[in-house]
């Protein structure tokens, strides 16, 4: 990459972060803050505790993986907007077998996370089954079965799954009892939530990376997506191939669940897993679909994501706050709009 | 016997009322959607435009005391909204999901920090003073007429104007329709405008329908819904506006089927199932119909490589 082609790119970046963060000070300072106090939380969650950035790491975990099962989709030309209702069905299918199984220590985890995993692709296969077979379009049938997820998991918890407490009363939340301690990853320090799990993101990031960059069926899911009339006439089986693939992004999505049911959660709990699914499909956005770029865009949005709960711990701001940031950041990085002034400016220096 | 008579008519009372009620603002939000659609904008944003909507809406009448008032603003948000998202897809050329999507989520944020920042009340506000649209029949609204009304005249203006005829030939082939003279970019802008004023007025039914109450996220998908109206209906606002009915009936029988004991959590998915399924049922019948086309084309001998579509 050319130099000028590389500021521009990094402008691209710069400009959305500018954007994000001025509105963000805005709005604080409208609620009676000073102009710098988003840059002291943003401070504060990543280096204000010792621990802080430990927190980091935690979030970064399921936002890694999140983003990679937008990506392999993406990848296709599939939007999985699913991955939200994915993680939640993966998340209670490794919280009842890790809890209703007893295993060895090893195994337990394993089938916990296979568990996850297949709840996650079981959930995906419906939108991609009608996608290969109907051509219906993926967006909204992923979109759908989001909430459909989410309501489901609340009735299958509520009539089957639903903790017990100590004395035989009923629990308040949607939760359901705690796994087998033997499924459950280690965590680093007691201090946070940071677990082992983050070691699987990572590991199943770079194979993925590994496999999308450099074998073969990387190179033919790239061929699907950009070119599939040039992936057919090459014999590529295309459909088959974004079937796959579909499903392969709704197994990830299911680990994600998985790892938060094992690593932080110790069950089920509904609400916990909110926007894990779409804050991953904006990491996979601000990385450019590139399986490399991911880990750094996990990185920046898990600062964000550690953020949103010291915005509520020290200001009286919604911790929704966040969500806007990462939200004009997506809408400024996806509208381009250097490159749309470099373009008028070059068309009109060329007339 | 006539007791299960009345019963029986009690209940499709209630679903007819409480589904018109529910697909209001799915049909105000999916005829906006068709004229996007009509040009060939995939306009993911109906989400936001109706949630925007109904937050300014309620704000203004809750400070007015006027639900007139919180209906323009309403309005004006809408335009406001969509002319943005046009902006961002059209001349700055974003992908229209990821933008759609994103202004989803910053409107979702956005509504929920001021209503925690401005009400003082995180999660939901009931307002004392907003008041609601004056009502014909139990539930069902003037509001509710309006749109109906509103689908008809979208069809009208679909398929009995100009600027409906040229849009819709931007949205068969645009560059077709950029050499015979039509301002592309000029229609697309107006088309999501148009919606967007639609999507203003569904949003500013839903707060202020009986209960003057606004809560987070509190449209729940109905944009996403009409979204899937507007797919189901290929872009005409006749077929759209009757798919929003179908889909907020659905929400209604829901309800209803809760009364025999059928679990909340599942009544509440019935409208998300139904959408799913009647975009099965869309795409089957598309795919008979193709079928059809290309035996009475190869009948007459009328495949040639130009037509052969390579179906992957």
């Amino acid at each position: 990459m050319n130099k000028s082609s590389l500021t521009v790119s990094l402008s691209r970046y710069v400009l959305a972060a500018v954007i994000g963060l001025l509105v963000a000070s805005l709005i604080l300072q409208s609620q009676g803050y000073p102009i710098t106090e988003f840059l002291s939380v943003l401070a504060t969650s990543t280096v204000g505790t010792p621990y802080a950035f430990l927190d980091v790491l935690r979030w970064m975990t399921p936002l890694l993986l999140s983003g990679l099962a937008f990506l392999i989709a993406a990848r296709v030309g599939y939007f999985n907007l699913g991955v939200e209702g994915q993680i939640y069905i993966g998340s209670l299918f490794s919280a009842v077998i890790t809890h209703v199984l007893p295993l060895p220590p090893v195994l337990a985890l394993l089938v916990g996370i296979l568990a996850g995993m297949a709840g996650g692709l079981i959930w995906a296969y419906p939108c991609a089954w009608l996608a290969k077979r109907f051509g219906v379009n993926e967006v909204v049938t992923t979109l759908m079965l989001n909430y459909v997820a989410v309501l489901i998991t609340s009735f299958l918890v509520k009539q089957f799954f639903l903790a017990t407490t100590v004395n035989g009363g009923t629990i308040q939340t949607i939760t359901t009892d705690e796994i087998e301690a033997n499924a459950v990853l280690p965590t680093f320090t007691p201090y946070s939530a940071l677990n082992a799990g983050l070691f699987i993101a990572v590991a199943v990031t770079a194979v993925a990376a590994f496999v999308l960059g450099r074998m073969r069926t990387g190179y033919e899911l790239r061929a699907v997506g950009e070119a599939p009339k040039f992936a057919k006439y090459s014999g590529i089986p295309v459909a088959r191939r974004k079937f796959q693939a579909f499903l392969v992004s709704g197994a990830i999505a299911g680990l994600v669940g998985a790892l938060e049911t094992q690593g932080v959660l110790h069950s089920f709990i509904a609400g916990s897993l909110d926007n894990m699914g779409f804050n991953g499909m904006l990491v996979s956005l601000v990385a450019m679909n590139n399986p490399i770029g991911l880990f750094a865009s996990a990185l920046f949005f898990g600062v964000l994501q550690n953020s949103q709960l010291v915005i509520s711990q020290v200001t009286t701001v919604s911790s929704y706050l966040i969500t806007v940031v990462s939200a004009l950041f997506i809408l400024a990085f996806a509208a381009n709009p250097i490159q749309f002034i470099m373009k008028t400016w070059r068309a009109r220096r060329e007339r | 016997m006539s007791g299960e008579f009345a019963a029986l008519s009690a209940v499709i009372l209630f679903v007819i009322v409480s589904g018109l009620q529910s697909a209001t603002p799915i049909m105000l939000a999916a005829t906006g959607g068709a004229f996007s659609a009509q040009v060939n904008v995939f306009n993911v944003a109906l989400e936001a435009l109706l949630l925007g909507s109904a937050f300014t809406s309620f704000c203004a009448a809750h400070v007015t005391g006027n639900v007139w008032i919180g209906l323009l603003v309403g309005i004006l948000t809408g335009v406001v909204l969509a002319a943005i998202f046009a902006f961002l897809t059209v001349t700055l050329g974003g992908n229209e999901i990821i933008i759609g999507f994103g202004m989803n989520i910053a409107v979702t944020g956005l509504t929920a920090v001021l209503l925690g920042s401005l009400f003082n009340s995180p999660g939901s506000f009931l307002s004392p003073t907003a008041g609601s649209f004056p009502m014909i029949y139990s539930k069902i609204g003037w509001l509710t007429l309006v749109a109906l009304l509103l689908v008809a005249v979208a069809h009208w203006h679909t398929f009995h104007t100009r600027a409906g005829l040229r849009m819709r030939a931007i949205g068969f082939d645009s560059s077709a329709a950029l050499a015979a003279g039509i301002r592309v970019d000029a229609y697309k802008y107006r088309a999501v405008i148009m919606g967007g004023a639609l999507c203003g007025i569904g949003g500013a039914v839903i707060p202020l329908s009986g209960l003057s109450l606004f809560s987070v996220a509190m449209t729940a998908g109905m944009g996403f819904i009409a979204i899937a109206a507007v797919i189901l209906a290929d872009g005409r606002p006749i077929l759209a506006g009757a798919a929003a009915l179908f889909f907020g009936f659905t929400s209604a029988i829901g309800i209803q089927l809760q009364a025999f004991g059928w679990p909340n959590e599942l009544v509440l998915a019935l409208p998300y199932v139904a959408t799913v399924l009647a975009l099965l049922v869309k795409a089957i019948i598309g795919l008979r119909r193709e079928a059809k086309r290309r035996t009475r084309q190869a009948d007459q001998g009328q495949i040639t490589t130009t037509n052969i579509e390579v179906v992957a």
